[in-house]
């Protein structure tokens, strides 16, 4: 079964025009958000693998690019430069989103991979048969 | 610049050198031929890998200009590094498993060889070979002044001298030991920097009163500087989260490493292992840069003349002696390490690939070729340092952007998307050699074409990215090899 990433490779350009858009017209939060969808279509593209489908892979995928937009929103939310000085756990609350949100939330994405790694990614099988077809002992 | 008189740290500083000489001895030993030379003969297993990629991706840049960056403009840079803890698993997804595949069924040794077997013809192969040399000569520049900068704080001499002796260790052990020498140096670096990293944050901590005290400083001097996007705003700090974030996916010292491990199914938890281990060393580019900062507005320490200067003059002043010595011979290990990784590539280019696709046929006697160009490139990049500094300044930061641009759609998507033409690959090395340069320039020269903040790379980036698609829908693909055809439905 061959694999076809033609939707997402697409999207990818239409994310990366809109991305363009929005830094070139000074709106720094849509850069952001398109930034994060952007990484969310290139990983997919790495994560798919044809004739097996990772639904529960991908999903995971989406609410991570999701859950890291809110943060982000959150981050201009709770960030008033004004105000008086608002902590979470010794950080501004708007730099708290970044330290203890945004960051440890990067690593969802490193379990992810070792978790779909022998069943989506590169089961053995199709290890093997690539490299009994195709490598010259 | 401040310097020591400490014996420790210099007895650290003398025994790292002398230690680099013996991994350069060990390493040639092993290393027999181009395979080895270039690819460390497919034999790493997965903490070299792990620790050979952070150390290359961090480098001197990490160690010295992230804690300036922190110091001068707070928490802006933080979205550099931050963001390599998913930034460096997207790199195995995107590239892992093919990659290492390819080298497993073709005589590959280099990523301009793997875009010509993708693609097939020579032209992808020879812009990629351009656009690589035309990173590495930055960043070796820049890694060269950073040897030189930290030996002259060290052991207190002239530039000259403190240049002399570090790219005498380094010439020693990349020209004799290849990729080798450099693997197993990023290794002792990975190691040695992890637990600095954490020793040094519970320094800064300590120097500044506590995470609490440092912040309602430094919220009453700016606001700005420790809310969440730093002094240089939002459009700075999103951009570079956007630029790092995906553009390590097309750092060619990073993705050629994973070719490098021995077993492909290792690749299973280096993804994680390595976007963990780069967040404690993230720790380091953090807290030296808060905690300066934060004794500077205190009045407890004059204003720094430059900000590169906030780790050597914390480490110096804020720091135990032994502490300093590790994180100072670390800090060489990360600077000499990631030279050897671009002196690697930058020969494998001139030597390997270049060749390849103008004859089609490898140099007879590649190894020693590999050797003079290693050395060759050394020097030129010496020279660089020392009399076209501006130029120097120029190719560095034109560095990352370039190699992210390049590297991501042609090989990213390219090895993702079977759609992908050769056409579209050369358009989108050219549109990002291009825009880097004229953009970077023209903002140099007091002409910005963009809106403050927003970051040269990753303009070149989404362009990139949008011309390799839109190239590749209205071109015409050549028929794959079944090899290929079969690796991209892997």
């Amino acid at each position: 079964m061959a694999l076809n990433n033609a939707p997402l490779a697409v999207a990818s350009a239409i994310v990366s025009i809109l991305a363009l858009g929005a830094g070139l017209s000074g709106r720094a939060g849509l850069l952001g958000m398109s930034g994060v969808a952007l990484i969310v279509l290139l990983a997919a593209m790495g994560l798919r693998a044809p004739g097996r489908p990772s639904w529960l892979a991908l999903g995971t995928l989406g609410a991570w690019g999701v859950v890291f937009c809110s943060l982000l929103a959150l981050g201009y939310r709770l960030h008033d430069p004004a105000g008086p000085l608002v902590t979470i756990g010794g950080f501004p609350a708007g730099t708290a989103m970044l330290v203890y949100g945004t960051t440890p939330l990067g690593l969802v994405l490193g379990v992810l991979y070792a978790v779909a790694f022998d069943r989506h990614i590169l089961p053995l099988d199709k290890q093997r048969d690539f490299l009994r077809r195709f490598r010259s002992e | 610049m401040p310097t020591t008189d400490s014996q420790l740290i210099l007895a650290c500083v003398v025994v790292y050198l002398a230690s680099c000489a013996a991994v350069g001895i060990w390493a040639m030993r092993r290393t027999s031929s181009t395979a080895d030379f270039f690819l460390a003969g497919k034999s790493l297993g997965p903490l070299v890998v792990v620790m050979a990629t952070i150390s290359s991706v961090m480098s001197g840049f990490g160690f010295v200009g992230g804690p300036g960056l922190v110091y001068e403009s707070g928490t802006s840079s933080l979205w550099m590094v931050f963001v390599a803890t998913f930034s460096l698993p997207v790199v195995f997804m995107l590239t892992g498993k093919r990659l290492r595949l390819l080298v497993e069924v073709r005589p590959i040794l280099t990523l301009p060889e793997a875009v010509a077997a993708r693609y097939g013809g020579s032209g992808p192969a020879i812009v990629m070979s351009i656009a690589i040399v035309l990173g590495v000569l930055g960043y070796l520049g820049t890694q060269v002044l950073a040897i030189g900068t930290v030996l002259q704080a060290v052991l207190g001499i002239d530039l000259l001298v403190a240049l002399t002796i570090g790219l005498g260790v380094l010439a020693f052990y990349s020209i004799a030991g290849g990729i080798v020498a450099g693997v197993y140096t990023d290794l002792f670096q990975g190691l040695l920097m992890l637990g600095a990293a954490i020793a040094v944050l519970i320094q800064c901590l300590k120097v500044g009163g506590g995470m609490q005290a440092i912040s309602e400083t430094l919220w009453a001097m700016d606001p700005e500087y420790i809310g969440p996007w730093g002094s240089r705003g939002d459009m700075a700090a999103l951009s570079w989260m956007l630029l790092f974030g995906i553009g390590a996916a097309g750092q060619p010292h990073a993705v050629t490493k994973l070719m490098m491990l021995k077993d492909i199914r290792q690749l299973k938890w280096g993804a994680l292992a390595t976007g963990l281990s780069y967040m404690v060393l993230a720790m380091l580019w953090m807290g030296i840069g808060l905690a300066m900062r934060t004794v500077v507005a205190r009045g407890e320490h004059p204003a720094l003349e430059n900000p590169d200067l906030a780790a050597p003059t914390f480490l110096l002043q804020y720091t135990p002696e032994l502490l300093a010595g590790i994180v100072f011979a670390g800090l060489l290990a990360a600077i000499m390490s990631t030279a050897d990784s671009f002196l690697n590539l930058g020969a494998a280019a001139v030597v390997r690939d270049i060749p390849m696709a103008l004859r089609g046929t490898p140099l007879a006697n590649e190894l020693a070729w590999s050797r003079v160009a290693t050395g060759t490139l050394l020097l030129l990049s010496a020279l660089f340092a020392l009399y076209m500094e501006n130029l120097i300044a120029l190719l560095g930061t034109f560095g990352w952007g370039t190699f992210a641009a390049a590297i991501v759609p042609s090989v990213c998507i390219g090895m993702n998307w079977k759609r992908a033409t050769g056409t579209a690959c050369v358009a989108s090395i050219a549109t990002s050699i291009a825009l880097n340069f004229i953009l970077e320039v023209s903002s140099r020269h007091g002409y910005p074409l963009l809106p403050p903040g927003l970051a040269v790379g990753a303009v070149a980036l989404l362009a990139a990215t949008a011309v390799f698609v839109c190239v590749s829908l209205l071109t015409r693909r050549r028929e794959l090899a079944p090899d290929i055809d079969a690796l991209l439905d892997v």
